[in-house]
C-alpha cells in the first residue's frame, strides 16, 4: 500500500488521512477500501443510507473497531497501520455520540474535566507522578479548578452550567456539553456520530448552525456521520457520499447535487428522473430533444440523462410567454403535491416517460392540464443499467 | 481563540493492552470454580463400589424418592391452592384492605423453614404453646406433628409466598384489553376470568411452582427437625454416621437428577405457546370484580391462613423465649453466634459480589458461545440443593486441599457456589443500563480500560453491587446444611444454634436465635415493601 501522507505536522498536513480502510463483520464487507483526507479546520460529512458503512468508518477512525486493512493518520501521526492499531485513548480524537454518552454520575464540569490530565508540577518527583497516575483510577477525583473546563464550556455558551448534572439538561444543552467535553483536551479531530438524530425536528436547524459555529470558532477539523442530506449539505464544508461500504463521491454539496458521480448517488441525494437517450459528441438525444451534457462518459446508444426537478421549466401550453423558440415538448400533469414554499408536479410525456418539475409556490398548473416543458441543461449522463437477463 | 493546540500532545504508542482479557480470565476462573464441586461429586459417585450403587435399588432408596416427590408435589399443589385465590383477591377483586392483606400474605417469607418447623413443634408438643392456650378450654391433647404432616404443613406455610409473588406479577401483567375484548364478545366476568386470565397465568404459575418445588426438594432444615426422611436428611445422616461417604455421593447425585427433572418439566411447560402483552399505549387498571357477600368467606380464608402462617409460629417462639427467660435458661452463646453469622455472611457477600463482577461484565458486554457458557455455569448454584453443594465441597477438599477441610475459606467457597447467582442478577441488571457508548466516550477521552472501569462503570453500577451484597448477606445468614457440614468445629452461627437446640428439643434455647434470624429476614422484606412497586396496590 502506498502511503502518501507527509510525516511532519505542518499546515499542509491533513488533520485526518484514511487510506484503503477495510472492515468486515462475519463475512459481510462493511467498509470497502475507503480513502479520504480531511484538511485542518475542515468539516466533512459522511452521508449515506443506513448500513452503508459510514458509522463503521467513524468507529475505525476512533479506534472502537479494529480495521482489517488500511491506514489512518491523525494530524500526521499514524494510529492505524501495518501491525499497528492504537487504542482509542491514544488517538487524540474527540467523539460526540449519538446519545451524547454524558457520564450521569458526574457534573457537567466534571464531565468536561474527565478528558484532561491533571496539570503536571514543574519538577515532578516520582511520588507526584504516581499519585497523578493513580488519580486516573479514582472514581470521584476532586476536579482541580481548570481554565480549560471554563474555556470549553464558555465556547459552547454553557459557562454557568458547570454544576448541573446531565439529567438536568435539555437535549440541545446535553449535546453542547458533549461537544465541549470532546473539544476540551484539544484533539486533532472531532468525530460526531449522527449528532442531531436525538433532537426535536424543530430544534435541529438551529442546533446545526450552532454546532457549525462552535466547530469553526474552535478551528477543529471534524468528521460527522449522517443519513440526512439536508444536514450534511448545511453543516459540512465537503460531503463524502458512502454507498455499499465505499466512498462513492467526495466533494462540495453543490458538486454532489449537480454532478453526482454515480446513479446511486444521484438517487440518494435529492430527487431525480432518468430519461433514456443516445449520447454523441457531448449532446444527449432524448424524448425532450437534444440536451448538452457534462462529465466524461464515452458516446453510446444506451445512456440515461439525469433530470433534477429544479432544472425542468414548465409553461402553459397555450401561453405565448415564454415564446416557443424550440426545445419545448408538451406533457400532461398527472400528479400535484403542494409543499408551501414550493410545489412538485409529475408530467407524463407523449412517449410515456415520467418527469417531475419543481414549481414556485404561486404556479397554478393543475392535474389534467396540458403544459409545455423543457430542460435547462447541461445534464449529467449515466450509462443505462444493463437489461435484466433472461 | 484557537482551541486546537499547535504543539501536539505527545502520543502514546502503546499497543492495545489486554485488560479485556483479564476480565475474561477472571470470569472463566469463577465459572470454572463453580463447576468443580459438581464434577467432583460425579467423579466420587462414579468411583463408588458396587454396593453403594446397589443401594439405589433397595427399598429404602425408593422410600426416599417417594417421600421427596410426595412432599414436593403436595407442597406445590397446596401452594397453588393458597396463592391463586390470594393473588386474584388482592389484584382483581374489591376485597377491603387489599394492600394490608397483600403485605400480610407475603410476610411468612421471613420464617426460614427450619425456624418455622421449630416454631411448630414448639407449639404443638405435649407441653407446647397450643396446649397451654387450649388446655383451659378442655382440649386434652393436641396432635404431635412430625413426619410427613409436619413437613408438609411447615413447608407449605413458609414457602407459598414464592409462588404468590410470581403470580402477583403475572396477574398484573395480563393486558386488560383482552378481558375487555372477551366482555365485548358477550362473555360474563367470571367466565372471562377463567377462560382468558387464568390461561395467561400458566407461565408465572409454572415458574412459581418450580421455585416452590426446588425449594422443597432442597430443604434440609425443616425435614430434619420434623424427622421426615427425604434425600437431604438421608444424605446428612450418611455423612455424619458412616465412614464410607460413597453412599452419600450416590444419594446426592440422585437428588441432582431429581432437580434436573423439575427444571426440564418447567422448561417444557414454558416452551408451549407464547404469551404477549399486546403493549397497549396506556395500561389501564382492570375493573375489579365485586365480591358481594363472598367477601366474608374471603376474609375468613385469609384470617385462618395468617393464624397458621404468622400468629401461631410467632406466638410459639415468643412463648418459649419468655419461658426460657423465666427459668433462667442460658441464652447460650446468642451474641457470639450472632456475631459469627454476621461476619461470615458479610465475607461471603463481599466475595460473591467481587466474583460476580467479571461474570456479569462478560455476560452483558461479550457475545458468543463462551460468554453464554460462562454465565450458565455460574448459575449452577441456583439449582443445586445446599446439602449437595456442601457434600461436593467436602469431597473436593478431602481429595485436593485436605488442609482446607473445616476452614473458613472452604465454608465461604461453598456459600459462593450457592449464592453467586443472587449477586450476578442485580449486577447484570444495572450493567445492562450502562450504555456501551458511555464507556467508549471515556476511552475516547484518553482513559485506558482499567481507568474506565473504576471511574465510569463501577460508580454507575454501585446500586446493583449493594443489592447483590445485601441479598447474599441475608441468604447466607439463613443457610443451614452447608454451615453444618463445613463450619470449623465449635463454630455455631444463629442458624446452626437453632438446629442443634431444636434437635435436642431445647425449644427455649432455640427460640432466641430463631427470632433473631426472623428479624434479619424481615429487613429485606421491609425494603421490598417500601421499594417494590409490584406490591403497591
Amino acid at each position: 500500500m502506498t502511503d502518501t501522507v507527509a510525516t511532519t505536522a505542518d499546515s499542509t498536513t491533513p488533520a485526518l488521512a484514511c487510506r484503503g480502510l477495510r472492515k468486515s463483520f462475519g463475512g459481510v464487507q462493511a467498509v470497502h477500501d475507503v480513502s479520504f483526507d480531511v484538511r485542518p479546520g475542515e468539516i466533512l460529512a459522511l452521508l449515506g443510507p443506513s448500513g452503508c458503512g459510514k458509522t463503521t468508518t467513524l468507529r475505525l477512525i476512533a479506534g472502537f473497531e479494529r480495521a482489517d486493512a488500511g491506514a489512518v493518520r491523525i494530524g500526521g501521526h499514524t494510529v492505524v497501520g501495518e501491525r499497528l492499531s492504537l487504542p482509542p485513548e491514544a488517538r487524540r480524537v474527540g467523539m460526540v455520540f449519538q446519545d451524547y454518552a454524558l457520564f450521569p454520575h458526574l457534573t457537567v464540569g466534571a464531565n468536561v474535566q474527565y478528558g484532561l490530565d491533571a496539570p503536571a508540577g514543574r519538577a515532578e518527583g516520582l511520588g507526584a507522578k504516581l499519585s497523578r497516575a493513580a488519580a486516573r483510577y479514582v472514581p470521584y477525583a476532586p476536579a482541580p479548578a481548570d481554565d480549560r473546563v471554563r474555556e470549553a464550556l464558555a465556547l459552547v455558551s454553557l459557562g454557568d452550567m458547570a454544576d448541573r448534572y446531565p439529567h438536568e439538561l435539555s437535549g440541545g444543552e446535553a449535546q453542547r456539553v458533549a461537544l465541549a467535553r470532546a473539544l476540551a483536551p484539544r484533539p486533532e479531530l472531532i468525530l460526531l456520530d449522527e449528532p442531531f438524530s436525538n433532537l426535536d425536528t424543530r430544534l435541529r436547524a438551529s442546533v446545526r448552525a450552532e454546532v457549525r459555529a462552535i466547530l469553526k470558532r474552535a478551528g477543529a477539523a471534524a468528521v460527522f456521520v449522517t443519513h440526512d442530506q439536508e444536514e450534511a449539505f448545511s453543516l459540512a464544508d465537503r460531503v463524502g457520499v458512502m454507498w455499499e461500504g465505499r466512498v462513492a463521491q467526495l466533494g462540495t454539496a453543490s458538486e454532489i447535487y449537480r454532478r453526482p458521480a454515480t446513479r446511486a448517488v444521484a438517487e440518494f441525494v435529492g430527487d431525480a428522473d432518468f430519461l433514456p437517450g443516445r449520447l454523441a459528441g457531448g449532446v444527449v438525444t432524448t424524448e425532450l430533444g437534444d440536451i448538452a451534457t457534462v462529465g466524461e462518459i464515452g458516446d453510446g446508444d444506451r445512456v440515461e440523462a439525469m433530470l433534477r426537478p429544479e432544472t425542468v421549466r414548465v409553461a402553459a401550453a397555450a401561453a405565448s410567454d415564454p415564446p416557443d423558440d424550440g426545445g419545448w415538448v408538451t406533457a400532461h400533469v398527472i400528479e400535484h403535491t403542494y409543499y408551501g414554499h414550493d410545489q412538485v408536479i409529475a408530467l407524463r410525456l407523449a412517449g410515456g416517460a415520467l418527469v417531475h418539475a419543481r414549481l414556485d409556490f404561486d404556479a397554478t398548473h393543475a392535474v389534467g392540464d396540458t403544459v409545455r416543458l423543457r430542460v435547462e441543461g447541461p445534464v449529467v449522463v449515466f450509462p443505462a443499467p444493463a437489461p435484466p437477463h433472461g | 481563540m484557537s482551541l486546537i493546540a499547535s504543539v501536539p500532545r505527545p502520543l502514546s504508542t502503546r499497543a492495545p493492552r489486554g485488560s479485556a482479557s483479564i476480565v475474561w480470565i477472571a470470569a472463566i476462573v469463577v465459572a470454572g470454580a463453580m463447576a468443580v464441586p459438581l464434577i467432583y461429586l460425579i467423579v466420587r459417585a462414579a468411583g463408588a463400589d458396587a454396593d453403594a450403587w446397589n443401594d439405589l435399588l433397595r427399598d429404602s432408596t425408593w422410600r426416599l424418592l417417594r417421600n421427596t416427590v410426595l412432599l414436593a408435589v403436595s407442597v406445590t399443589g397446596a401452594s397453588i391452592a393458597i396463592s391463586l385465590p390470594i393473588a386474584w383477591l388482592v389484584v382483581r377483586s374489591d376485597l377491603p384492605l387489599r394492600r394490608f392483606w397483600l403485605v400480610l400474605s407475603v410476610l411468612p417469607l421471613v420464617f426460614p423453614t427450619f425456624v418455622g418447623a421449630l416454631a411448630y413443634i414448639a407449639a404443638m408438643g405435649p407441653r407446647g404453646t397450643l396446649q397451654g392456650v387450649l388446655g383451659p378450654l378442655g382440649v386434652e391433647s393436641v396432635p404431635q406433628i412430625t413426619g410427613f404432616e409436619g413437613a408438609f404443613l411447615a413447608l407449605t406455610l413458609f414457602s407459598y409466598p414464592y409462588l404468590l409473588l410470581t403470580l402477583l406479577a403475572g396477574m398484573r401483567g395480563v393486558d386488560p384489553s383482552m378481558e375487555e375484548a372477551s366482555r365485548a364478545l358477550g362473555v360474563g366476568a367470571w367466565r372471562t376470568f377463567f377462560r382468558v386470565v387464568v390461561p395467561q397465568l400458566r407461565v408465572p404459575l409454572a415458574a412459581g411452582s418450580l421455585l416452590v418445588a426446588l425449594y422443597v426438594v432442597s430443604d434440609f432444615g425443616a425435614v430434619s427437625i420434623l424427622r421426615f426422611d427425604t434425600f437431604t436428611r438421608a444424605i446428612f445422616v450418611q455423612m455424619q454416621s458412616s465412614f464410607d461417604r460413597s453412599a452419600a455421593a450416590v444419594l446426592g447425585l440422585e437428588l441432582v437428577a431429581l432437580v434436573g427433572l423439575i427444571l426440564v418439566m418447567e422448561a417444557v411447560t414454558r416452551s408451549r405457546g407464547r404469551y404477549y402483552a399486546s403493549g397497549a399505549a396506556t395500561p389501564r387498571t382492570p375493573r375489579r370484580i365485586r365480591l358481594g357477600r363472598w367477601r366474608w368467606a374471603a376474609i375468613a380464608f385469609l384470617v385462618v391462613l395468617m393464624l397458621a402462617a404468622l400468629v401461631t409460629p410467632m406466638a410459639a417462639l415468643l412463648d418459649w423465649l419468655i419461658r426460657g427467660l423465666q427459668n433462667d435458661e442460658p441464652i447460650r452463646d446468642l451474641w457470639a453466634g450472632a456475631w459469627r453469622s454476621l461476619w461470615v455472611s458479610a465475607a461471603a457477600a463481599g466475595v460473591a459480589v467481587a466474583a460476580a463482577l467479571p461474570v456479569a461484565i462478560v455476560a452483558v458486554r461479550k457475545r458468543g458461545a463462551m460468554a453464554g457458557a460462562v454465565e450458565r455455569v455460574s448459575y449452577v448454584g441456583f439449582a443445586l440443593p445446599g446439602i449437595v453443594v456442601a457434600l461436593s465441597v467436602v469431597f473436593f477438599a478431602l481429595n485436593v486441599v485436605p488442609g482446607l477441610y473445616q476452614s473458613w475459606t472452604l465454608l465461604i467457597f461453598a456459600y459462593l457456589v450457592l449464592f453467586l447467582p443472587q449477586s450476578i442478577g442485580p449486577l447484570r441488571a444495572s450493567l445492562v443500563r450502562v450504555r456501551p457508548s458511555i464507556e467508549e466516550a471515556a476511552r475516547g477521552l484518553g482513559r485506558p480500560r482499567g481507568s474506565v472501569l473504576t471511574t465510569v462503570t463501577l460508580p454507575l453500577i454501585v446500586p446493583g453491587m449493594v443489592s447483590g451484597f445485601a441479598l447474599v448477606f441475608l441468604t447466607t445468614m439463613k443457610e443451614l446444611p452447608a454451615t453444618l457440614l463445613l463450619a470449623p468445629i465449635e463454630f455455631e452461627t444463629l442458624a446452626t444454634q437453632v438446629w442443634l437446640q431444636a434437635e435436642e428439643a431445647f425449644f427455649a434455647r432455640a427460640s432466641a436465635p430463631g427470632l433473631l434470624l426472623i428479624a434479619v429476614a424481615a429487613l429485606p422484606m421491609a425494603l421490598i415493601l417500601i421499594r417494590e412497586r409490584g406490591l403497591r396496590d
